[in-house]
């Protein structure tokens, strides 16, 4: 949901300086023989795809037989539809992306887990006098674009007995964190703990922060990998050797952290300085433990959106993942 | 023009009977004339329809790839409340950046056009205020003008201004030299040659820069409500295509189109008012076609 407001630099300015990005993340998977395969990104490379560079970085791609080609998208959506129009073999995107995405019909599906946590929040700076929920009534609350932001509001606030009539939505587009430090708006939706936290600490502000599991949202996969139907279908057998070299990568970075950053800096040289540091540690936590999706989370979830009426119905879970490398 | 005036004017006067036959049928002409300006665009428009919902039906393009017109105008029919009221929205932006951008736009014309030092100090800074990409700088506008309407209004504005500066400067220089110098002699003033002679020349040019300049100023309003927005047609299309409701973005897009040529028709409807003796022109220019 972070990186799908970006989507809005994406479309233009941002083409610019994500080109920049795209030269850097673009095609560094080493090329050689395998099973090819285009694997495409949610946005430019950052701290969450720590395990993946892990996992190229270290050939555990190579060693699993596939030739991986890395891809960097324009846009956050791209990755649903080109997965779905099989284009992508692979991407990173979010359950909510799926969700959304099985709700209006793309063949598309989660096949691994990259960061199992919810990472995105509600985030005010702490001298706002912002204590809890109910103390957003009346103020001015910033967001981006990601669908979902209404709902989240809306059960937070619920959550403390508020209601979300009382507070002004503001879409602040291109970036939450100025809005946020210009005190524009009083909290802004979508803020992730591991990045935009570290952002506003950095500019020396103390952040406080609602974490949606903690106000009733169900807890839910921040970055999953995505398969479109028919090749989990035809091409089940190379889907879960990428799904076991991802979790070889993840398994990597929990046991050695600093050889992994050391991997995702080598192959993104113009990530390699302080923020990112904090944020890949922000992060460690966060990153998935197993492959092993669970029903009731994608259930759990795909319910309470269509209780938020951001889908018209609940999507049957056995359409939104399937568990390749147990 | 004088050329496609002396042909008309021969086919007019090229045979009496024709003349009188003419005569006789001019309102079936004047029908033709109607049906040959507005059926070659429809049908031309139907064949484009009738093709893209062929293609997408043969080739089974998925919608979220290209949904077809069928589908599109399912929508447009089903959410015609919602992409009219935020229509609304995105309509008075324009208008208003036009407005503003217009007023703005012609004064420094004149003012370019009448003092050297000033065209020397300003037209190298209105070029390269063209040259700054509108998404390199929509994120700025909301810092300054806040997430409000004031900095879509701006957007639009900056899109409109540059053709309109252009244009009229163009259009001041445009008089006929013989007629400023006829009326030099004749002992005008500066103000009253502008007023009859460099107006009247430069109407058309500020016509056709304001039909660039209006058409275009909708995608400035949009840019202005992708980066920070709650209202408006440009913020539906980002929150459609979030929730992947690709055919939702489609329609906004036709809704987006048919604002921006409507707009290119206002403008043309008003030049037609406005300039009779360019209307004569035209309608020799289409008699000479007939």
């Amino acid at each position: 949901m972070r990186i799908r407001r970006r989507q809005l630099i994406a479309g233009g300015a941002a083409a610019l300086a994500g080109c920049e990005f795209l030269g850097a993340g673009e095609r560094t998977a080493a090329a050689g023989p395998g099973t090819p395969l285009t694997f495409m990104l949610d946005w430019f490379p950052n701290p969450d795809h720590v395990p993946l560079y892990a996992a190229i970085g270290a050939g555990y791609f190579t060693q699993a037989g596939l030739n991986v080609n890395l891809e960097v998208p324009a846009n956050a959506d791209d990755p649903l539809k080109l997965v779905a129009a099989r284009k992508v073999d692979v991407a990173v995107n979010y359950e909510s992306g799926v969700i959304f995405a099985r709700a209006q019909g793309l063949p598309v599906r989660s096949i691994g887990l990259v960061v199992s946590q919810p990472l995105t929040t509600i985030m005010f700076l702490k001298s706002s006098g912002i204590r809890r929920p109910r103390d957003l009534a009346g103020r001015r609350v910033g967001f981006a674009v990601s669908g979902l932001e209404d709902a989240m509001i809306d059960q937070i606030l619920r959550s403390d007995g508020a209601s979300k009539a009382g507070v002004t939505l503001v879409n602040v587009g291109f970036d939450i964190v100025p809005a946020l430090l210009s005190r524009k708006v009083d909290a802004v939706i979508g803020g992730y703990r591991n990045v935009e936290r570290i952002q506003i600490e950095m500019q020396g502000q103390p952040v406080g922060m609602f974490e949606p599991e903690h106000y009733g949202v169900p807890p839910f996969y921040e970055l999953v990998l995505i398969a479109g139907d028919a090749a989990v279908r035809s091409r089940r057998d190379v889907l879960a050797r990428f799904v076991r070299a991802v979790g070889r990568g993840l398994a990597l970075t929990a046991a050695h952290p600093d050889e992994a950053f050391q991997h995702y800096v080598r192959l993104n040289p113009k990530l390699n300085d302080a923020f990112n540091r904090r944020s890949f540690e922000a992060t460690l936590p966060a990153y998935a433990r197993s492959q092993h999706q669970l029903r009731e989370r994608w259930a759990a979830f795909s319910g309470w959106m269509a209780a938020e009426k951001v889908i018209p119905s609940s999507v049957p879970a056995d359409q939104l993942y399937a568990n390749l490398a147990p | 023009m004088s050329v496609l005036r002396a042909a008309g004017g021969r086919g007019r006067t090229g045979s009496a009977a024709a003349d009188v036959s003419r005569r006789a049928a001019t309102a079936g002409a004047r029908l033709r004339a109607y049906a040959a300006r507005v059926v070659p665009p429809v049908v031309l428009l139907a064949i484009i329809l009738a093709g893209w919902e062929a293609a997408v039906r043969v080739f089974g393009i998925p919608f979220y790839i290209l949904p077809a017109p069928s589908r599109i105008a399912g929508v447009l029919a089903d959410d015609h409340a919602l992409l009219l009221g935020e229509a609304a929205v995105t309509l008075g932006e324009v208008l208003l950046g036009f407005a503003i951008a217009f007023v703005v736009g012609v004064v420094l014309a004149l003012a370019i056009f009448s003092s050297r030092t000033v065209e020397r100090a300003v037209y190298p800074l209105v070029i390269a205020s063209q040259t700054v990409p509108v998404f390199a700088i929509a994120p700025l506008l909301v810092v300054w003008f806040g997430y409000g309407t004031p900095s879509k209004i701006v957007m639009a504005a900056l899109i409109v201004f540059f053709p309109i500066v252009v244009n009229t400067v163009d259009g001041l220089r445009a008089a006929d030299p013989d007629m400023v110098n006829l009326l030099v002699i004749l002992g005008a003033g500066p103000a009253e040659i502008v007023r009859r002679v460099r107006v009247p020349a430069a109407l058309p040019f500020v016509f056709s820069g304001t039909r660039i300049a209006i058409a275009t100023s909708v995608i400035g309003a949009v840019i202005g409500e992708w980066v920070g927005s709650t209202r408006g047609l440009g913020y539906l299309m980002i929150h459609a295509n979030a929730q992947l409701h690709v055919d939702l973005v489609f329609a906004v897009i036709v809704y987006l189109s048919v604002m921006a040529t409507a707009l290119f028709w206002t403008v043309s409807l008003a030049e037609w008012t406005a300039l009779p003796w360019r209307r004569a022109e035209a309608a020799a220019h289409t008699e000479g076609e007939v």
